[in-house]
């Protein structure tokens, strides 16, 4: 199993090295040079300067070379428009702030979508069914922003129940944790109502109602376990979404996270950054499909065995 | 019950082939049946003549609405609300806005379906000809599509916007379906994996039908199901995503117009003219959701486990 | 012999969205202490659901049970019990075996754990009694290594030792009767005949009675007391074993004999095979279910339903019908 692993952690370097190919050819893709493309009017001497400073002068398979040094030297690089601030900082300055709304929102969501998915499920075609089937429809239809302005206008504008904007303090984050959690509340629903409903039409479930065994230990042991499973994988997943995911939230809520960070460096186009954060994002992502991996295979017996084998 | 005579004991033998057809059960086709249990489910069917009408009214409504398809700002008229001139108010350049949400449907809608198209051809192609071809190919092939998919999808397209810089729609759709194809891909691959190996394929193998007509009538009919139903759920994805880009500012530029477009433009404002905000993102709202009910129905219609 | 289980006029339909199709159409029948009853039919019978019938094992699949039917055990009725007393009598009293090994044992949990949760549902034992009591039931049908095989999980097993896991999970709590639906269908023949060969000891030894379900009339020979016929949701002939092959009474169990392949048969040409398909069990179908397919219908027999005569529905048996000689089990021109 270890080699399973291992073979994993070697898949998973040279998907962060593609990314990261891709990211500087691309970066280096933009026509002209990145300076001019964000500062217009500088003088000749002074872009010569920060072209040099940079590097860009180099030739691109030497400046290919710096830049995977660079990178895993652990210096993600650094702003242009803001130069000193290095990518590393911002990840730093912003990261706790997203991560704490996404994931209170995520808890909430996935506890809550789960219970009604399984609600959902053990009442098939009956009103509680058909209610989360609608709730969960409309959670993943209707776009995030909408959510967020009904619900920014609702409660802050019409009711001020909350405040509108900005990060001072936990009220602050009531709205945005509400607007992110229909996601997976929605998400989770309805994966978890099929697979419950997967599972509850299988033989095994008959023999152990044949077996006479209580109805809590059928759906608990035998249903809940096994649907949960598929749920489960995802879960890892989602966690890495967190940071991807907040970015409409956190603008219209004007919290200081890094989806926000990231949205007004790309109408900064300040490319360093965007590109930083980039694969700092996929780093996160790729990390949380291993993990999902890994615990797939600690909890599914078949999986096991075919690993090991 | 009545009386019985020596006449009724007279032996006539087996059933004539109508009288045994009448008594044995109806076989109904597959087409049949998923056209069947299609329409037997009311709220599918109701989407997709909603999704019908919205068609009719992206495409006609501007000519309906009396107002001409490329306005030019009227400052006089800016900010209203709906009304009898105006049915959705007009926008912040005085522009009818029952107009405007009529265009930007045309191209959210057209994106929609343009970037569903482009990944279903791609991906099926792509994951058709990797199971066909099979062995190291097909491994490395998977590998490729493996990779691409580890990248978060989203951060993709913001990548290459961003570095493209090119706000054509086409460089969107480019952008959205880079990536795009390679669920479709798996899918693809994976259904006529198990089609070719399945029992009946081997029967008419057995059976000397010639391998492409085995290839016409049942690798692609079954293998289309599952990825028409795909296609239908990854439209409203598509349309997500468009909305979303241009909410970022990289979406869709003026003069053209799309719904994500009109939102983001109206999002600034929406504690003071809300229809501006509320008609194109409920269009929005309202296309996924019907796409996404039509994309349920269709796959309960063309599972072939439900059959019964 | 004591009569164990009573079933009576059993009737069982399913709603289904074009029309409901009533697989069960009154079927009555009892099955005797320390007996081996086989029930016989192809199909869509309806022979598999009179088995999963008598433990209500159908009603999270929208199944509809009449209230006039009646399934006796130990004095009670068991479609009408309360779950708590239902539930004791399924897996302890009353146990079943399924068809498919594979798809019928829990993936995630271990062999060893889904027996203990057997036992331990009937009996009140420990962990650890349940754990030695588990191995026991696998040494018992002949499965070696008990205490390694206990941590095993399904897909580890082959089809065989599925099978046999399966039976000893039936046997786990002492049963009176052991239902076994198709239980040999799924497997090789080699280990057919292992698999029916265990199940005869085991009924010996423990003195159970067994209600054998199966489509394949030439198991039953070895195996069987009694032979009952199914067709259409009814049973159309019942007798000892030895009555039913050397005399079948119903024009359906003769052609069922002439089917099945013999040695003897070897330089003849084609199998014989019953023309037609079975009937569509959605419709009503007034008369015999069988009259389509039979080569001495007669004109009552498309009309009404033939009522039992002398263990066999069949309008043949009345004193108005012609005398017919029907080629059993050995007839072999």
């Amino acid at each position: 199993m270890l080699k399973y692993i291992l073979k994993r952690i070697v898949y998973m370097a040279l998907v962060m090295w593609v990314v990261t190919t891709i990211t500087f050819f691309l970066l280096h893709a933009i026509p002209g040079d990145p300076i001019t493309a964000m500062v217009q009017d500088l003088p000749e001497e002074t872009r010569q300067n920060y072209l040099a400073s940079y590097g860009f002068d180099k030739p691109l398979g030497k400046q290919y070379v710096l830049y995977l040094r660079q990178l895993i030297g652990g210096d993600l690089g650094q702003s242009l428009r803001y130069p000193g601030r290095k990518v590393a900082e911002i990840v730093a300055n912003f990261a706790p702030v997203s991560a704490l709304v996404g994931g209170i929102a995520l808890l909430i969501g996935v506890g809550l979508g789960l219970g009604c998915g399984v609600l959902a499920a053990l009442n098939r075609d009956r009103w509680p069914d058909r209610a989360v089937m609608v709730l969960a429809l409309l959670g993943t239809t209707i776009p995030t922003f909408v959510i967020a302005s009904l619900l920014q206008y609702a409660l802050t504008v019409t009711w001020p129940v909350f405040p509108t904007t900005g990060y001072k303090g936990a009220r602050y984050l009531v709205l945005p944790v509400a607007c992110m959690c229909v996601g997976p509340l929605a998400t989770y629903a309805r994966y978890m109502r099929s697979s419950l409903l997967d599972v509850v039409n299988q033989d095994y479930i008959l023999t152990a109602v044949a077996k006479g065994l209580s109805s809590r230990r059928i759906v608990t042991r035998h249903m809940l376990r096994n649907a949960l499973l598929p749920c489960v994988t995802m879960l890892c997943v989602s966690v890495a979404g967190i940071f991807s995911g907040s970015f409409i939230v956190e603008s219209i809520f004007a919290l200081p996270g890094l989806g926000r960070y990231f949205i007004s460096a790309i109408g900064d186009r300040d490319y360093f950054v965007v590109l930083g954060l980039n694969v700092v994002l996929t780093g996160i992502y790729v990390c949380s499909i291993l993990l999902s991996d890994i615990l797939l295979i600690l909890l599914d017996p078949r999986i096991r065995t075919g690993v090991r084998a | 019950m009545t009386e019985l005579s020596a006449k009724d004991f007279v032996i006539e033998g087996v059933s004539s082939a109508a009288e045994q057809e009448r008594l044995a059960a109806k076989s109904v086709t597959y087409a049949q049946d998923a056209w069947i249990r299609f329409k037997r489910n009311k709220v599918a069917v109701a989407a997709a003549v909603l999704l019908l009408a919205l068609a009719l009214l992206v495409t006609l409504g501007p000519v309906v609405s009396g107002y001409p398809a490329v306005e030019r700002a009227n400052t006089a008229s800016r900010n209203l609300s709906p009304s009898a001139e105006h049915w959705f108010g007009t926008d912040s350049m005085g522009r009818d806005l029952f107009n405007r949400v009529c265009l930007g449907g045309r191209a959210s809608i057209l994106i929609g379906l343009a970037g569903a198209g482009i990944v279903i051809v791609l991906g099926s192609l792509y994951g058709g000809l990797a199971a066909l071809l099979g062995g190291r190919i097909d491994n490395g092939m998977m590998r490729v599509v493996d990779i691409l998919s580890s990248v978060p999808n989203l951060l993709v397209i913001i990548l290459i916007s961003v570095v493209i810089d090119s706000k054509s729609i086409a460089a969107m759709i480019f952008a959205m379906t880079v990536t795009g194809w390679c669920p479709t891909a798996r899918i693809a691959r994976s259904q006529m994996l198990q089609l070719s190996q399945s029992e009946y394929v081997m029967a008419a193998r057995l059976m000397d039908v010639p391998p492409l007509r085995i290839v016409r009538r049942h690798l692609i009919p079954n293998a289309m199901s599952v990825i028409i139903v795909d296609a239908t759920f990854r439209i409203p994805g598509f349309i997500f995503s468009e909305a979303f880009l241009s909410y970022v500012g990289l979406g869709v530029q003026p003069p053209q117009t799309s719904w994500g477009a009109l939102a983001a433009a109206a999002q600034g404002m929406f504690q003071f003219y809300p229809w501006q905000l509320l008609f194109p993102a409920g269009a929005i709202a309202l296309t996924m959701l019907a796409f996404t009910l039509l994309g349920d129905g269709l796959r309960d219609a063309l599972d072939p486990r439900l059959r019964r | 012999m004591g009569e164990l289980l009573r079933v009576q006029d059993l009737r069982v339909s399913f709603p289904s969205y074009n029309g409901e199709v009533r697989a069960v159409r009154g079927v009555s029948f009892s099955v005797y202490e320390g007996e081996t009853l086989a029930m016989v039919g192809e199909s869509g019978c309806g022979k598999s659901v009179t088995a999963k019938a008598m433990l209500r094992l159908l009603e999270r699949s929208g199944a509809r049970v009449s209230p006039h039917s009646v399934v006796e055990f130990a004095g009670k009725n068991l479609l009408t019990l309360p779950k708590k007393e239902l539930n004791a009598i399924r897996g302890g009293a009353v146990s079943m075996v399924f068809q498919d090994a594979m798809a019928s044992l829990n993936p995630t949990m271990t062999v060893g754990n889904q027996l203990i949760e057997t036992i331990r549902a009937h009996r009140r034992l420990s962990r650890a009694e349940a754990a030695e009591r588990a191995c026991r039931l696998l040494s018992l049908v002949e499965l070696p290594d008990a205490p390694s095989l206990l941590k095993r999980y399904p897909h580890e097993l082959s089809g065989g030792q599925r099978q046999r896991v399966m039976i000893a999970m039936a046997l786990s709590c002492e049963p009176k009767l052991l239902i076994a639906d198709e239980p040999t269908t799924a497997l090789d023949v080699t280990v057919q005949a292992q698999i029916l060969g265990l199940l005869q000891r085991l009924q010996k030894k423990l003195g159970m009675s067994v209600l054998l379900i199966t489509h394949d009339l030439g198991l039953v020979a070895g195996v069987a007391d009694r032979v009952q016929v199914m067709y259409g949701g009814h049973i159309v002939e019942r007798g000892t074993t030895a009555e039913i092959f050397a005399a079948p009474k119903h024009p359906y169990t003769a052609a069922l004999l002439t089917a099945i392949p013999r040695r003897s048969m070897e330089r003849r040409g084609a199998l014989t095979a019953l023309p037609g398909t079975p009937p569509d069990l959605r419709l009503r179908l007034d008369g015999c279910p069988f009259a389509a397919r039979c080569r001495y219908a007669m004109g009552v027999c498309k009309r009404q339903l033939p009522e039992e005569r002398s263990g066999c529905r069949c309008w043949l048996m009345h004193e108005l019908a012609p005398k017919v000689e029907l080629r059993g089990g050995d007839a072999d021109e």
